[in-house]
């Protein structure tokens, strides 16, 4: 009499057998991986703005502080885009010709904000402080990155929950004095003295209200 | 079923089986006519026919394409704008309420309040400490009261307005449709006087 299943029928139910059991691993790993990558955060991809606006020329070759133009920093939920007054209150006397500046004259003009492209979004459900953290030593660079080098502003880290709680978890090395929060360039000193006491919450309604 | 059979009846019956098809049932193997009959009655009438309405396959087939399709529409986050002022106005800080003493008036008695404002928009009332008729305390009206100066949910322009593609004029349409019920008003006024008079005459 026949069997019902030729030989070679073992092998492929062992084959099938380790595909399925790969699969359910490897399909939420694969989702995992991609909500990490860049591709799906955002991070490294400098979006389109509406004026050519360089930071290395206003931060680093002109030594502005950040605060001059994102004074919500330290007073605020919001960090804070410039109001197209405060471009004009420089430009006014220097530069005032650059074509480049055509967008935020047209601004100026017609009381139209510009429309600036978001490059750190954060989730609706995320209620984060940027004063909350600049007022305990967390310096600008240590999230944005070095602003002052980009040609066109891009973020520089994926601002998922992990990356957050990594520092809540153990803030003390990435806080800095509270003079030096807008410093690019500040390092710690060796034996540095200790740094300030705070105690970041890590607990969901911290920033989950 | 058929009679009881020799075992060189089986034999015969198993090694042809053996070389022949494959059988479910001994039935099945010797072929038994009243097998066969109730074999073919397994199934209701019409079972083999396609159903007309949506089949178990092409539900499955868009219960998958419509996963597949949800699971290809979120693929990154949205691109947002960010839209600063124009002319910052010196006092606001984006993102940092404000807290105005204010008063509000009801039958004809003002009540001393605090309202808290999110880049001019009224979120919240409440009593005001200084004030001797609130002492920092705020009633139901008080605290509804925010909603006469900012509503999320009010029409910003009347359904009338609207409907004609009107926008500009909401509020003369407003306007004309209390003009129009006081003209409505007085007109119904005007009549009940008469029918009074008139109630008044027979009277008499």
């Amino acid at each position: 009499m026949t069997s019902l299943f030729p030989p070679w029928s073992n092998a492929t139910a062992r084959a099938g057998l380790a595909l399925a059991s790969a699969g359910l691993v490897g399909a939420p790993l694969s989702a995992m991986v991609w909500v990490r990558s860049p591709y799906a955060t955002g991070a490294r991809d400098p979006r389109t703005q509406p004026v050519h606006f360089d930071h290395r020329h206003h931060a680093s070759d002109d030594g502005i502080d950040c605060l001059y133009c994102h004074d919500g920093a330290t007073r605020s939920r919001y960090a804070g885009v410039p109001a197209t007054s405060v471009c004009v209150g420089c430009h006014a006397q220097v530069w005032s010709e650059s074509p480049l500046l055509e967008p935020v004259w047209r601004s100026a003009r017609s009381g139209q904000p510009l429309r600036w492209a978001r490059v750190h979004a954060l989730p609706d459900h995320v209620f984060f402080d940027h004063a909350a953290h600049t007022r305990r030593g967390v310096g600008c660079v240590t999230c944005h990155g070095r602003v002052d080098q980009m040609p066109a502003v891009y973020a520089v880290a994926s601002l998922s929950m992990d990356w957050c709680l990594d520092c809540h978890r153990a803030p003390d090395a990435k806080l800095r004095p509270l003079d030096r929060v807008t410093d690019m360039r500040w390092t710690p000193a060796p034996h540095a003295a200790p740094p300030l006491r705070v105690n970041p919450p890590v607990h969901c309604s911290g920033c989950h209200r | 079923m058929s009679g009881p059979r020799a075992d060189e009846d089986w034999a015969a019956a198993l090694d042809a089986g053996a070389h022949g098809a494959a059988w479910r049932c001994l039935s099945d193997l010797v072929d038994d006519p009243s097998w066969r009959a109730r074999a073919r009655a397994e199934f209701p009438e019409g079972a083999d026919v396609a159903p007309d309405a949506v089949t178990r396959r092409a539900f499955l087939r868009l219960l998958s394409a419509s996963v597949a399709l949800g699971a290809a529409a979120c693929t990154r986050a949205p691109r947002e704008d960010i839209l600063p002022y124009s002319v910052a106005p010196s006092d606001v800080v984006p993102g940092v309420a404000r807290r105005y003493a204010t008063s509000i008036v009801r039958d004809g008695y003002a009540t001393g309040a605090l309202v808290e404002s999110h880049e001019g928009r009224p979120t919240k009332v409440e009593g005001h400490p200084d004030h001797p008729a609130s002492l920092g305390a705020a009633g139901a009206f008080e605290q509804a009261h925010v909603l006469g100066l900012y509503d999320p949910s009010r029409r910003a322009r009347s359904a009338r307005a609207a409907s004609r593609g009107r926008g500009a004029t909401s509020r003369r349409c407003w306007s004309l449709r209390a003009r129009r019920r006081r003209g409505a008003m007085r007109a119904a006024r005007a009549d009940l006087v008469s029918h009074r008079r008139r109630a008044h005459r027979a009277r008499a």
